[in-house]
């Protein structure tokens, strides 16, 4: 792939497959990816030749080759007197058996360093093509609508959720379950609100409780609510990208406001499969902002910042403390 | 003291009957950040036998190594270690170490309360902070200005008077976005109430906000504080976390509130 008609050389396309690039970097491998034909093809192929190492195992040999291997093994370790003893086996066809032996060695070391390889790049991401397109909607829907509405109110302790409006995914977006009156909007989000170059961007499992406070309702909750309604129509990434960056730039979607967080504190909630429930934290929302700044993400430091939106279009910084209890108050594990 | 625990238990939770194990912990929270400019406005109890003024500096010096350590104490080691160090002098604060990750880290005194706290002169008040880049550009120029006028012998009136008329005028900042500190230091003593450094907590002040609808005082089971703090016209907001800048748990935290 030549830099001059692409702006991404094989080797970070690999890496973005793999979910290793950098957030900015990733964006704009997804959205030259989207729209060049040839590095789709590209990809493919790489994640079919990911795919067939993965799936690829060492067959149980033949009993014949184990009968040779064996010989062989037991003549390389064999006492010299033995080794004496058994040599003119050698010239009479074991030299093949040796090289079989060999073989079967190299294959073996290479089969455990591509393992330990692709183990290591998806300790943190699983496969990218766990969850390659988009499931259907009906695995994304929870067919119990109270389940919906109580897993949405687990986010946030009684005292916030219990007055919190509610929303719950329909075929066609997001509807109003329960009218609220504290300001506060409780739901449960599905993995398009992922990075969007997610592994996990597409996985149905995913459920995510939140329940956004007045300023986050006025001023994230719409980037949810148009993540959605662009997945339910069916917009490639790139699409997404492209509107959520116009949608920013023509104020359709505002900036975060001052004070906008979430709680995230749900024992029931799924956010990826990496992290499972994770532990119960708290979200606050800033216009973008250098996490250095903050002393995120140093050593014992308790301010993390979450990759959410790192990078890509909405010009957010999202910034996460945990805290010590689950919503139903519970003790949290250790982070 | 009962009247102490009256004043500061009222205004923060507006709750008489808080599990006791999380009255601790919340009718505490004004003291906890009593240093880092969020306070309880709504005090209206005033007390007569405090004095009016700093009679002397000498009762709030400290050793300066003492005082440095303390001030790094504030912050996991990653954030202070690089950050400039700042400790009181007898002519206001003063560069002890110069830092380079833009966060400032310092003891803070008494006089940052209300005004109308019985503590505001009480020496053994000291709260170790480290505040950002953007919390050093905005936050830290309001107790600057309150070590100044402290100092000149002013009292807490008139130095709460000057704060509010400096930030009219322009000549005192409001808060930055991404204005945050670390106040997670064992060695803090934040009142005497507390009698020690209440919980480790991050807090950062966003432009005024009702503390409502960030769930403050909806509800005992809420892990966070908040407060408006009108003087500055910002509101803060105080998450307790689980370690201490040692890394030591925080057997409040880890037991549950």
């Amino acid at each position: 792939m030549s830099t001059n008609r692409h702006p991404i050389e094989q080797e970070e396309l690999m890496a973005y497959l793999d979910g290793e690039l950098p957030a900015d970097q990733a964006t704009e491998a997804l959205s030259h990816l989207e729209l060049c034909p040839e590095c789709q093809a590209l990809a493919a192929d790489f994640r079919d030749i990911s795919q067939d190492l993965m799936a690829w195992e060492v067959e149980v040999p033949e009993a014949d080759i184990s009968l040779e291997i064996k010989n062989a093994f037991a003549e390389r370790f064999q006492p010299h007197e033995a080794v004496k003893v058994s040599w003119p086996r050698l010239k009479n066809g074991v030299i093949t058996s040796r090289w079989l032996w060999a073989g079967a060695l190299a294959i073996i070391c290479v089969a455990v360093g591509l393992a330990f390889l692709f183990t290591g790049r998806n300790r943190n991401e699983d496969r990218s093509t766990t969850y390659p397109s988009m499931a259907s909607i009906e695995q994304y829907l929870m067919p119990d609508r109270d389940a919906e509405i109580a897993l949405a109110r687990s986010a946030a302790p009684e005292s916030i959720s219990n007055d919190a409006k509610v929303l719950v995914l329909e075929w066609r977006g997001y509807e109003t379950a329960v009218e609220g009156k504290n300001g506060f909007v409780c739901m449960v989000e599905r993995s398009w609100m992922s990075p969007l170059n997610s592994a996990q961007f597409w996985n149905p499992k995913v459920r995510v409780p939140v329940c956004f406070n007045p300023a986050a309702a006025q001023s994230i909750l719409p980037l949810t609510i148009k993540r959605t309604e662009m997945v339910l129509a069916g917009l490639s990434k790139a699409q997404m990208i492209d509107s959520i960056k116009a949608a920013y730039d023509n104020k359709e979607l505002p900036a975060p406001e001052p004070g906008a967080m979430c709680y995230m504190m749900s024992r029931a909630g799924y956010l990826n499969d990496t992290l499972g429930h994770y532990v119960p934290h708290l979200m606050f929302y800033f216009p973008l902002t250098d996490k250095s700044s903050w002393g995120a993400d140093l050593p014992d430091s308790p301010v993390t910042l979450n990759p959410q939106f790192q990078g890509g279009p909405e010009p957010i910084t999202e910034f996460v403390i945990s805290v010590g209890k689950w919503s139903d108050g519970t003790v949290a594990p250790a982070m | 003291m009962r009247k102490n625990a009256r004043i500061f238990d009222s205004p923060y939770r507006g709750k008489e009957k808080m599990r006791s194990d999380t009255r601790v912990v919340f009718a505490c929270l004004p003291f906890a950040v009593m240093f880092a400019f969020s306070t309880v406005r709504r005090l209206q109890a005033q007390d007569n036998s405090a004095p009016a003024n700093m009679a002397s500096i000498d009762p709030y010096l400290m050793d300066r190594d003492s005082e440095i350590a303390m001030a790094r104490s504030a912050a996991p080691q990653s954030i202070a270690k690089d950050a400039t160090v700042m400790a009181l002098g007898r002519h206001g604060y003063e560069t002890a170490v110069e830092g380079k990750n833009g966060f400032a880290c310092l003891v803070g005194r008494s006089w940052d309360l209300p005004k109308n706290n019985p503590a505001f002169w009480d020496p053994k008040i000291h709260g170790p902070i480290c505040l950002s880049a953007p919390a050093v550009r905005s936050f830290l120029p309001i107790y600057l200005k309150k070590t100044e006028l402290a100092i000149a012998g002013r009292s807490n009136d008139q130095i709460e008077d000057v704060i509010i008329k400096g930030i009219a005028k322009g000549e005192l900042p409001t808060p930055e976005p991404g204005s945050v500190s670390y106040m997670m230091s064992k060695q803090g003593y934040l009142n005497a109430s507390i009698k020690g450094p209440w919980l480790p907590h991050v807090m950062f002040f966003v432009p005024e906000i009702d503390p409502k609808a960030l769930g403050s005082d909806l509800g005992d089971d809420v892990p966070l504080g908040a407060r408006e703090e009108k003087i500055g016209r910002y509101t803060t907001i105080d998450v307790p976390v689980s370690n201490w800048s040692d890394g030591t748990p925080s057997p409040k935290m880890t037991g549950g509130h």
